[in-house]
């Protein structure tokens, strides 16, 4: 009797799975945030000063190279090569990576040869790597080049080299565009390390964080939420930033200090979906979510960390209050883009802004948003309050119309308050008539 | 159409609808029962007070609540309704609802009633998200809505109101007469459900929230419309809730049916001889040339009818 049924993976099958739908800047990424791991792992005290990862690559090859304290011959013989975590791996705290698959997949999305050296106070290994020759045997383990389990001399860190590389990727490896938005991309996702003195060269271009800045002062306060929940910490900022650039605005949200979406303006943060849809008058909107976990398990992120699991319960909890605290911020905006000199707080009186709100706002400072004392915000928005003065020589007209009329001079001039119909309405006869 | 531009108490005087003031009595009692979760002074009131103010005259005078809101979106006309004002302690905000809610401190327990001119839209749902986030335990919640669409343009006027909120199982004859209740009110009640079940999330078992249905009233003072409503809070307080005793009260509705305020014509005479002869068995009351019908509908709501001599003065 032969009842025995193959459901063995083919190895290609496997690696075209792990591939498919990662790109080839999160593939990047994927080896960054091991090196970033590495450095959380050796410098419990937050300071990364002295620590790299140099990152180099043409059309011919991909080389990262890290001095974050290397991997031991044990982790890659038990783990590090594993596809899948396995259970019993050891948990490190506050990790940014943690699926078991990054670095693997990497490589396989890069190249087919690659080479990894690694040195740790106790081990050094050298292992090398051939995708195609591996392929065609039927096991799946890897054998070291070279092992040594003595203690070695730093610097420890560990050295990935990927030679042979696929076409699309050497191209892309060439193009200007793309060496551009890894620079932005890993930039802005490991901010956070890098501020703390990670130092990051891609190609020889060493990133320098650009921090977040929020308007704030005695005036104005971002609004500030902060709450554990079941053992992830997440701390919300919904505040405004200087006009910039609206390709800015909207929601930045980090795990464990790793930025995974940035200025998002879609329904993931409410845009349309609880809130109105963005708009430009909401151009200088800013809100910052951080999670963090000791368990990295427990936040909120997809596997392949380029964005966030929408069906997670907690970011959906999360997103309530996000929601809530950008609301009084984005009506503010409205408010000032709708009247920048705020006429609605002073309708019925003899009394004018003595600035406009941009006006106001263009003479306030702005922090870094690490370097705001949260026991001075609120979870409200303190929105700025204009100055205002009595109106000189001005005398109030007020009359009365057939709503009909009023509502045709509105659409004709494309106002919507009677106000507004009343000033333009007058204007305009005095601009015709009375003017010299 | 000059008509959609206006709000609606520019057509219509709110005091003199019979059925919205028999609602409001009704609505008006029940709060009372409040009294279990907190003292009924220490609560606050948001409404929409128009330049009428029915709403807000009823629950100062008989709750002796001094913490009221007034949302108004008219802006234009603030003199007016700061005349209008009838007590101090109201306080007007101006702006849409969507723009004032999120605003306002939520460290109060509430008594909140939002009565909306038009039909159930996306502000509406962005309003009861916006409270049920806030909202303290102990709390009531009402919302009024247009539920009259015309024949044959219910759904698509319903789509374009909810955009990609809308039921996608609705066919016309779900939203046919006042079927559109029904439909209406599972669409809010969804929400509320929804918007409690996120926020339940990190919570304890016995710290979770829940919102209890109180009110399911349909009446027509002209349009068709629907209140619905209930109270709001922590299991830990189910105690407080049962003590309350809401069930006592005749119109109250916690599932799927509704209580219908019908509103009989009869002249002030006929009303003061139907009133000599209740509270009693329904077929002991009679009246010469009255059905019997218009008896029984006057019977129903006989303490909270708007009579000539009740005069907001």
């Amino acid at each position: 009797m032969h009842n025995e049924v193959n459901a063995e993976p083919t190895k290609d099958f496997f690696i075209n799975m792990l591939v498919k739908d990662i790109p080839l800047i999160s593939a990047i990424q994927d080896l960054i945030d091991n090196c970033v791991d590495g450095a959380i792992r050796i410098r419990t005290n937050d300071n990364y000063e002295g620590l790299y990862i140099s990152i180099q690559f043409d059309d011919k090859m991909f080389l990262i190279e890290d001095n974050c304290g290397g991997f031991s011959a044990d982790t890659a013989r038990n783990y590090a090569f594993r596809f899948g975590r396995p259970e019993d791996a050891p948990n490190l705290p506050h990790s940014v990576g943690r699926f078991g698959v990054g670095m693997k997949r990497a490589l396989f999305k890069m190249g087919n040869i690659f080479t990894i050296k690694s040195v740790t106070n106790e081990s050094y290994f050298k292992l090398v790597f051939n995708v195609e020759e591996w392929k065609k045997r039927k096991e799946w383990n890897l054998e070291f080049e070279e092992v040594a389990e003595t203690n070695q001399k730093g610097p420890f860190g560990t050295t990935i080299k990927v030679s042979s590389l696929y076409q699309s990727v050497s191209e892309q490896f060439v193009s200007e565009t793309f060496i551009n938005k890894l620079i932005r991309e890993v930039r802005l996702s490991h901010e956070k390390a890098i501020e703390k003195g990670l130092r990051i060269s891609i190609n020889g271009y060493d990133l320098v964080p650009v921090p977040a800045e929020l308007f704030y002062s005695e005036q104005i306060k971002p609004a500030y939420y902060e709450e554990m929940i079941n053992d992830v910490l997440v701390r919300i900022y919904t505040g405004i930033s200087k006009t910039g650039y609206p390709r800015e605005a909207g929601w930045y949200i980090y795990c464990n200090g790793r930025l995974l979406v940035e200025a998002d303006r879609t329904q993931l943060t409410g845009w349309g979906d609880g809130h109105p849809l963005y708009h430009n008058s909401y151009a200088m909107f800013r809100g910052y979510v951080f999670f963090d976990a000791d368990n990295s398990l427990l936040l909120p992120w997809n596997t392949t960390k380029n964005g966030i699991d929408m069906d997670s319960k907690l970011y959906r909890y999360v997103r309530q209050k996000m929601i809530n605290m950008m609301k009084p911020v984005t009506d503010f905006l409205k408010k000032i883009k709708d009247n920048p000199y705020s006429e609605d707080d002073y309708n019925d009186s003899e009394y004018e802004a003595v600035q406009s709100y941009y006006e106001l706002l263009k003479g306030l400072p702005t922090k870094k948003i690490s370097e705001i004392n949260i026991n001075e915000l609120s979870s409200k928005f303190q929105a700025p309050k204009l100055v205002v003065v009595r109106k000189p020589n001005t005398q109030r007209i007020q009359y009365n119309k057939p709503i009909s009329e009023i509502e045709k001079v509105k659409s004709v001039l494309g106002v919507s308050t009677l106000k507004e119909v009343g000033e333009r309405t007058f204007e305009y006869f005095y601009r015709l008539e009375c003017r010299e | 159409m000059i008509q959609t531009t206006k709000s609606s108490y520019e057509r219509i005087n709110y005091s003199i609808r019979p059925a919205k003031s028999i609602e409001r009595k009704m609505l008006c009692e029940s709060f009372r029962k409040l009294e279990e979760f907190a003292a009924l002074e220490t609560y606050r009131y948001i409404g929409f007070g128009s330049p009428f103010f029915s709403d807000f005259i009823l629950v100062h005078r008989y709750l002796g609540i001094t913490n009221m809101i007034s949302i108004e979106k008219d802006a234009d006309n603030k003199e007016r309704f700061e005349f209008n004002k009838p007590f101090r302690c109201i306080q007007m905000e101006y702006g849409l609802s969507t723009e004032v809610l999120p605003e306002l401190p939520w460290d109060y327990k509430s008594i909140v009633w939002l009565d909306y001119d038009g039909h159930v839209n996306l502000q509406v749902l962005e309003d009861l998200d916006t409270i049920f986030t806030n909202l303290m335990s102990g709390s009531i919640v009402v919302i009024s809505v247009n539920v009259h669409y015309r024949p044959g343009q219910a759904l698509n006027v319903m789509k374009k109101d909810l955009e990609d909120r809308m039921p996608n199982h609705l066919i016309d004859a779900d939203l046919e007469g006042w079927n559109a209740a029904a439909a209406i009110r599972n669409i809010i009640k969804t929400q509320i459900n929804d918007t409690i079940e996120i926020r339940n999330y990190p919570r304890a078992n016995s710290n979770k929230f829940i919102f209890h249905q109180l009110y399911n009233f349909r009446y027509s003072d002209g349009a068709r419309m629907l209140t619905f409503g209930g109270i709001f809070y922590e299991l830990g307080e189910h105690g407080k809730f049962l003590k309350c005793g809401f069930d006592r009260l005749p119109y109250i509705r916690m599932g799927d049916e509704f209580y219908d305020i019908e509103v009989p014509s009869l002249t002030y005479k006929e009303i003061r001889d139907l009133d000599s002869q209740l509270p009693n068995e329904l077929d002991k009351v009679k009246l010469p040339g009255v059905s019997n019908e218009d008896i029984i509908k006057y019977a129903r709501n006989y303490r909270y009818f708007p009579t000539f001599s009740e005069t907001e003065m």
